[in-house]
């Protein structure tokens, strides 16, 4: 078996935000005396309370706003997107961050479709951000990716109310067979927000909503993508007609900025003043 | 209750597009400051899990796509042997583009391609065919005599020694008696085929074939016919004028790179036009859409042919150097009018007059054609008349045209027989694949299985072997195939899942998948590109790998070459026994790397980027012109005046076994086509005096005749199917992510004809033909010719895996068992039915 | 039927409930939501319907009896007490059906320790939190004379009272006042906490802007509204057969059904407003919503269940001449209003979702947790039963264990005369 290329293997730098455990969590709380504390989250199998991080204060960190460009004359509605999605985020049955419409293109007599992917579109106010009770799902200050904290997160399934997109999913605690009998492929996490976490009975993100990331896991220690590491959304990648555009859009620069720039542009549901980051050329 | 009318459904649909006013001007809005609302936050990260699982670690292998057979570039990360993601190849061409200025543009080593390679969804879901826990792990054997359809096979576990011994003694029986004809083999096209050629040989059988029948072989032995090429790509990105008859690329992806380079001609101001009696996903992105009738795709190039040489559009310097056969084409179809063609085709007599003028008229133009018209009884004579329309406009092997590939070779170091094997080989074919004069190396399967249903052929063969293949469901006449294989003495599958063919064997040995095993794939892009597919992981279950099974039992038979060399104990390079069968087959693969294009060992090879040898050399256009290096010419042999145009040059006489190198053309040898005319053939005179399999003479002009099976009263219509880019043939339907993508194949008619059936969407039907019946759900769309119901082939398991069995429609049992008369193609798309709510 | 047999026909009724809800319950904790048939179309299904069914219930029956408590109401009287611990019983319902909703219910404390103060489902936690402290308090003190009284009695009971005068033993006419004001005091806080933990449960749905059928000011007002006519209804059944009922509180029965019976007619305007509102202004969403109600695949929720049962039936028992001043009739039309009601809420939450955001999404990818299609699994369905079984078990232990004033005033008047 050949080694890795370097294209693929670049080692990036992984600033170790923190690494607890939950026993830790439950040891320390129980030495502060919180024991029904500890017990909640013995039984909830939380990691809240410590796992948060507070950002490194006083460095000034360019504000990104990833979004994605979606070229519907490109996309043939081969649903790639959404297998390399599922493979890259081992979501189980039921939960697919992206899916593709076949919208019938109105009255024409021959019923032609017009393909589109759909993934979180990291709505610059995103309604589900604000019913969240709990605040587990908020919108990332440094790049607007509007991510779960599955540790916080209790099922309410609020926010899934609220998303005017269907972008979000409850984890039913569903397995595929794979993972329900047990091959090796259950022993493999999803590298969700890099939390690697496996899937295990009764423990998160089982019973908590779930949704599209902007693959995130795959930035590297500055926030940053990169394409030609493979470090890239993984719908993007393999998007067999190359259809989804991604990038920073407040950098001028950016593919996805210059293609707004060049064509025309729409986003779903304006009227709701939700601000999706998300594009579609028409 | 008020119901919304028309135009607030129209309103509905926009509202939900997001489009109406707001939309266009929302677009130039964009780029303000993020908001944040929430103050900084961060997730934890399991650092524990990024170290084992992240993308540093564990290895990316480079290997080859198997879910298809587009043999597209893989990256594949395994950590602690498993199989964790599946990613595109950046290095490999073939998931990216076809032609290679467009592939090296911004490629470099270190990256590969720089826009990026793709794969497709089953390429992306094919960890979960890898973990499928219904895949068969170890051999089984039947209990249960019975061997009919339905039938318990009482399946009992045995150990590979004795699966294998048994195997073996029964082939050694046959053949020590003589009979080693008397042993048919099925299997795939691509995949470890030249070990399976290797074993029939030595052993003795004539009777080796692949799927290759079953899939594009008349499309073969038509463009073979016109231009001498059997697989002639189309350079669709350069075009700008495509017209594609019953192909569907960007769904029915044959090579991942096709979305792409069609997407990206059409954007760069290529129109595309697809005829084609379903609106299909390809369809959906062409400016026009051309309704057919099926079968009929002959009648409607003739008359497009018949408009361009009316109105003296063709490219008349190609024709005149570089064909033959012109003028009687010209007669042929100087009647063939539009008007004519309209009540075959259904296609305005108006419109062919105008798709005619814009495919002469835009240059480049391309027209390809696949499965759509070729899985009819009178597919190659429209197939040649769709490809004869290239030569028309002047752009075969020309950019923006159809391109005659330089394929990467490997050296098939093929074995010679013993003289036991000699004798049996001299047998006839099962298949009497004689008797099709365009046939395919593939053999006739079709053939094959009514011969053994009925009991007819040159002998009876006594045992089977069907490798990576369900006949049951792919070929067409599901009955015919289960009766055939219930009469062999001893069938062997050698299969991944317990399939339905599997169900009807003595034996089933468990198959690899393909991130398990080694393969060779020689792409198919315009220039050489060779990739190579290598075992990612152990197989599962510590299973051999369907050549190393083969090779196990040639050892068991203990099969020689002419040389008396145990050729599948010898190691291909060393000439030394080789015990481990892996480092057997590895040495096999080294030889024939050696011995072809890229003339590198396994493990030279596996240090390429990406483990692919791409011919940095490119594609090259307008081969038939190049002249004839004149060392090459030193011996030659004229077949008529060396100065005469159009005199066919030889290597040496061909009374002497001389093989044509060219033609003279413009006072010059130059390559030409490898047609026996060297040049493209609009009369084809190898064709005088053939007669086809039907014992009916060949007209060597591309003539259009109806297809076999018309709709009449009581079958009045026409059932055709095809595939989408969710599933692969009859594969890839236990995969749960790809169910989640398209998981029934719902029969498609139109809303006018459902009327006249009395039926409604959704609706429960039976679908009946005069071969068998089959339920089905319908569902109503403007997408169908109204003459028309069709579905996505691959559906309607009862075997196959728990996800699979049950769902959806399978219409092989819908079909005569029938090969094409001039090809031997099976003819998955003939027969008409009629319908009835169930 | 004699008051025996209908009363073992009651605890068998709601122990064979609990005993069926068990099964449910215990599948629910083992399996998750993995048994249940909402999704990610239809998020919310039967629990969350019967979650806001109770809490309309409880807030109904607790604006009842601020009637008493507040306004004093003297015909309310006699079924003040039993109004109260309706709304606690209703509550305690409630708070169990979300909390099996909910993907995790033991991180129901993170409401507290992660508040968003932007969402409404926050402040309905926080709102009802202290709205069943206040109840519990305000039962207290409504009961706690009573229990003090009945503690110095033999039995069970008594010990039972012993424990929760939790130490008070003053049983003077002082402390009973005193006691009446802190219960209005807290009446009082009261009316405005329900009023705004049941309007918010309404613009919890009102808020979201997403789903149409939801989005407006008048959704707060109408769970108001139809809170009050559900749990008055309940109420006037409840004290048609609770210690002694009808006997007891004939008049108030027939009074509270009068009241019952103009709530909804305000309703119902409520309804049809918002109903013509609603076809009038042919938002496609809307209009869809409206469909689904009427004519989906649950039309019969609608036509038969809460216009036929829960309306119709009963306003004519409530208005013809001929079962007018018949109180047991009277309590049944009631029955059968809080029956209707879950018709109501069902009917609110499942055509609200069971439609898609963007056509074409449950053709675009296929599972069963991706559908409009959502009927209760039967999971889902004995789940609820066994909490109607919890419910009627609690009211039958209310029965037995509340004091009834009249022992009590039976007592003091025995002391007095001593
Ligand atoms: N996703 C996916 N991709 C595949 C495969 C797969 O299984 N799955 N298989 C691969 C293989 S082996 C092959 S051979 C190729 C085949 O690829 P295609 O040649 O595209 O094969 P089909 O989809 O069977 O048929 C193509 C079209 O022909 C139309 N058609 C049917 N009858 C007629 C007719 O009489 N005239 C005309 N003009 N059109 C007609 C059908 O409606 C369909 O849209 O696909 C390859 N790619
Ligand atoms: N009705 C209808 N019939 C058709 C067509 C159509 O369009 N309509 N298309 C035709 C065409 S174009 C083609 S090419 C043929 C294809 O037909 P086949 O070559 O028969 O292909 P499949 O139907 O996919 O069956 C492949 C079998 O191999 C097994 N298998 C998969 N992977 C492996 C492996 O790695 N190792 C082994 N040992 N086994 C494996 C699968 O489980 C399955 O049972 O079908 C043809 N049949
Ligand atoms: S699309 Fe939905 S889930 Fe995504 S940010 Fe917007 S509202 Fe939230
Ligand atoms: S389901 Fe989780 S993320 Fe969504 S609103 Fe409820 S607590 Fe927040
Ligand atoms: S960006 Fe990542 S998480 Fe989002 S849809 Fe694409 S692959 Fe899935
Ligand atoms: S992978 Fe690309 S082309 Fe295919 S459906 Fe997704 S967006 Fe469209
Ligand atoms: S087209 Fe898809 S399934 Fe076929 S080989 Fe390529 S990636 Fe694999
Ligand atoms: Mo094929």
């Amino acid at each position: 078996m050949a080694e890795a290329s370097p294209a693929h293997g670049a080692p990036a730098a992984v600033p170790e935000l923190s690494e607890v455990t939950r026993r830790d969590v439950v040891g320390r709380l129980l030495k502060l005396g919180a024991v029904s504390l500890a017990a909640a989250l013995a039984s909830g199998a939380s990691l809240a309370p410590l796992l948060h991080v507070t950002a490194a204060q006083g460095q000034a960190k360019p504000q990104r706003r990833y979004g994605m460009v979606i070229d519907t004359r490109r996309c043939v509605g081969c649903d790639a997107c959404v297998a390399a999605c599922k493979a890259e985020n081992k979501t189980p049955p039921g939960v697919s961050y992206t899916v593709v419409l076949e919208q019938g293109l109105g009255e024409r007599p021959d019923d032609r479709p017009l393909f589109m992917t759909k993934p979180c579109f990291h709505c610059e106010h995103p309604p589900c951000v604000p019913v969240c009770p709990v605040g587990a799902t908020f919108k990332r200050s440094q790049d607007g990716i509007v991510v779960v904290d599955y540790d916080r997160c209790i099922g309410c399934r609020y926010c899934i109310v609220a998303c005017p997109y269907q972008a979000r999913y409850s984890d039913f605690a569903e397995n595929y067979p794979a993972v329900a009998e047990h091959t090796p492929w259950a022993s493999v996490p999803s590298p969700e927000y890099r939390q690697f976490r496996v899937r295990q009975e009764g423990r998160s993100p089982e019973g908590n909503v779930r949704k599209c990331t902007f693959c995130l896991h795959l930035q590297d220690e500055n926030g940053e993508y990169d394409k030609a590491a493979g470090r890239w959304p993984a719908c993007a990648k393999t998007c067999t007609g190359k259809a989804i555009h991604f990038g920073d859009l407040n950098d001028p620069n950016s593919e996805v900025s210059q293609l707004l720039k060049e064509r025309q542009a729409i986003r779903l549901k304006e009227e709701l003043g939700t601000e999706p980051n998300v594009y579609y050329l028409l | 209750m008020s119901q919304p009318d028309a135009k607030n459904i129209t309103r509905r649909r926009l509202f939900k597009l997001g489009g109406g006013a707001a939309a266009g001007a929302a677009a130039a809005a964009a780029v303000s400051g993020a908001g944040t609302r929430s103050g900084e936050r961060e997730l934890g990260i399991n650092v524990a899990g990024l170290r084992q699982w992240g993308r540093d670690a564990g290895q990316w292998v480079p290997s080859c796509c198997n879910m298809c057979g587009g043999q597209c570039g893989i990256m594949v990360h395994v950590v602690d042997g498993i199989v964790e993601k599946i990613e595109p190849n950046n290095w490999n061409p073939n998931n990216y583009t076809n032609i290679s200025a467009d592939w090296f543009d911004g490629y470099t080593d270190e990256h590969g391609c720089k826009e990026g390679a793709v794969i497709c969804p089953k390429g992306n879901a094919g960890i979960m065919a890898l973990y499928d826990p219904d895949r068969v792990q170890v051999p089984l054997k039947r209990i249960n005599p019975d061997k009919s359809v339905g039938a318990d096979p009482g399946w009992q576990e045995i150990s590979w020694d004795q699966a294998l011994d048994e195997i073996s003694a029964k082939l050694k029986e046959l053949r020590d008696a003589g009979e080693a004809h008397k042993l048919i083999w099925f299997s795939e096209d691509h995949s470890f085929t030249h070990p399976q050629m290797d074993f029939c040989t030595l052993y003795g059988t004539p009777n080796y074939s692949n799927h290759a029948n079953l899939c594009d072989v008349s499309r073969k032995a038509s463009f073979r016919t016109v231009l001498g090429d059997e697989r002639p790509l189309a350079d669709f990105i350069q075009s700008r004028y495509i017209m594609l008859f019953g192909w569907n690329p960007t769904s029915a992806i044959k090579w991942v790179h096709l979305p792409r380079v069609i997407t990206r001609a059409v954007e760069r101001g290529a129109r595309l036009v697809v005829v084609d009696p379903y609106l299909s996903d390809t369809a959906a992105k062409a400016q026009e859409w051309v309704p057919i009738r099926p079968g009929t795709d002959g009648a409607f190039a003739l008359a497009l042919a018949h408009v361009i040489i009316r109105d003296g559009l063709h490219d008349r310097d190609f024709v005149a150097r570089w064909t033959v056969g012109f003028d009687r084409f010209a007669e042929y179809v100087k009647d063939k009018t539009p008007e004519w063609a309209e009540p075959i085709t259904s296609i305005p007599a108006a419109a062919t007059e105008r798709l005619a003028r814009e495919l002469a008229t835009t240059k480049p133009a391309l027209v390809d054609v696949w499965s759509g018209p070729g899985q009819h009884s009178n597919g190659v004579q429209g197939g040649r008349a769709i490809a004869l329309l290239n030569a028309l406009i002047g752009t075969i092997d020309a950019p923006g045209g159809m391109i005659i590939p330089s394929k990467a070779s490997t050296k098939h170091n093929a074995p010679q027989p013993d003289d036991t094997a000699a004798q049996t080989l001299k047998q006839p074919r099962f298949d009497e694949r004689s008797k099709y004069p365009l046939s395919h190396s593939s053999g006739v399967y079709a053939q094959s299985f009514v011969n053994l249903a009925e009991g007819k052929g040159p002998y009876q063969p006594k045992v089977g072997v069907i490798v990576f293949q369900n006949p049951m469901m792919s070929v067409p006449g599901s009955q015919t195939v289960a009766k055939a294989l219930a009469r062999l003495e001893m069938l062997v599958v050698i299969d991944t899942m317990l399939s339905e063919t599997a169900m009807l064997a003595d034996y089933v040995l468990p198959g690899t998948v393909y991130l398990e095993r080694y393969d060779l794939n020689s792409h198919w892009v315009t220039w050489p590109v060779l990739g190579l597919r290598q075992p990612v992981i152990k197989p599962l279950f510590g299973q051999p790998a369907e050549y190393e099974t083969v090779a196990a039992i040639g050892r068991r038979i203990g099969l020689k070459d002419k040389s008396g060399k145990e050729f599948f104990r010898v190691g291909a390079l060393s000439g030394q026994p080789v015990e481990d069968l892996t480092a057997w087959y590895e040495e096999y693969l080294s030889a024939e790397l050696k011995g072809g294009s890229p003339g590198l060992t396994l493990e030279e090879f596996k240090q390429l980027p990406g483990a692919v040898w791409v011919d940095k050399k490119g594609t090259r256009y307008r081969k038939f012109a190049e002249t004839v290096a004149p060392e090459k010419l030193a011996s030659a042999y004229y077949d008529g005046d060396p100065s005469e145009e159009g005199t066919v040059v030889y290597d040496r006489d061909p009374a002497a076994g001389g093989k044509a190198i060219g033609v003279v053309v413009e006072g010059a040898v130059r390559a030409g086509f490898n047609t026996p005319s060297r040049r493209v053939e609009f009369y084809a005179r190898s064709l005088e005096g053939k007669t086809d399999a039907d014992g009916k003479p060949v007209d060597p002009l591309p003539v259009y005749t109806p297809r076999d099976w018309q709709p009449n009263e009581q079958y009045p219509l026409y059932l055709i199917n095809w595939k989408e880019a969710s599933h692969t043939h009859t594969r890839t339907f236990n995969n749960p992510w790809l169910l989640e993508l398209k998981p029934e194949n719902p029969l498609i008619i139109h809303p006018d004809t459902a009327r006249r059936f009395g039926l409604q969407d959704g609706d429960e039907v039976v679908i009946e033909s005069p071969y068998g019946s089959a339920r089905g759900k319908v569902k109503l769309s403007r997408r169908m010719h109204p003459e028309v119901v069709g579905l996505q082939h691959g559906f309607g398991h009862w075997a196959g895996g728990r996800n699979a069995v049950g769902r959806g429609t399978a219409d092989a049992v819908l079909r005569p068992t029938r090969a094409d008369p001039l090809s031997g193609q099976g003819l998955h798309k003939e027969t008409c039915v009629t319908l009835r709510k169930a | 039927m004699s008051a025996r047999t209908l009363k073992l026909g009651f605890w068998t009724l709601g122990i064979v409930l609990i005993l069926v809800g068990s099964w449910a319950w215990i599948d629910r904790w083992i399996n998750g939501d993995r048994h249940t048939n909402y999704g990610s179309i239809v998020p919310w299904g039967l629990w969350v319907a019967a979650y806001i069914y109770f809490i309309g219930l409880s807030a109904g029956s607790f604006l009842v009896s601020s009637l008493v408590y507040v306004f004093n109401i003297k015909r309310f009287e006699s079924v003040g007490r039993l109004a109260l611990y309706s709304a606690v019983v209703t509550l305690i319902l409630a708070l169990l059906s979300i909390s099996a909703d909910l993907g995790h219910p033991f991180r129901a404390w993170h409401v507290l320790v992660y508040p968003n103060f932007r969402s409404p489902m926050a402040w309905m936690i926080w709102l009802y939190s202290a709205y069943f402290i206040l109840l519990l308090l305000e039962l207290w003190f409504v009961l706690r004379h009573d229990l003090v009284v009945g503690a110095g009695r033999p039995g069970w009971r008594a010990r039972i009272y012993r424990i929760l005068v939790f130490g008070s033993r003053d049983a003077s006419p002082e402390t009973l006042a005193s006691d009446r004001q802190v219960v209005r005091v807290l009446a009082t806080i009261g009316v405005p906490l329900a009023v705004m933990f049941h309007g918010g449960v309404g613009s919890l749905f009102g808020v979201v802007s997403s789903r149409p059928a939801w989005h407006g000011g008048l959704f707060p007002i109408l769970f108001l509204v139809s809170a009050l006519v559900s749990g008055g209804a309940l109420l006037v059944l409840v004290s048609a057969i609770f210690q002694d009922g009808l006997r007891r509180n004939r008049e108030t029965v027939q009074a509270l059904a009068t009241l019952v019976l103009g709530l909804l007619l305000f309703d119902l305007l409520l309804q049809v407003s918002e109903t013509l509102v609603g076809f009038y202004g042919n938002e496609p969403d809307r209009v869809e919503n409206l469909r689904l109600v009427y004519g989906g695949p649950y039309w019969w929720v609608f036509w038969v269940w809460q216009l036929g049962v829960g309306t119709v039936v009963p306003i004519a028992l409530l208005a013809l001449p001929r079962t007018r001043r018949n109180p047991a009739i009277a309590a049944a039309a009631c029955g059968l209003i809080a029956i209707g009601f879950l018709a109501v809420r069902l009917n609110i939450v499942i055509p609200g979702l069971a439609d898609e955001q963007l056509q074409g999404l449950t053709a675009a990818w296929h599972s069963a947790r991706f559908s409009t299609d959502y009927v209760p699994s039967p999971m889902e369905f004995t789940f609820t039963a066994g909490l109607v079984g919890i419910g009627l078990v609690l009211f039958g232990i209310g029965e037995w264990f509340l004091p009834r004033p009249e022992e009590t005033a039976a007592e003091e008047v025995a002391s007095v005369s001593a």
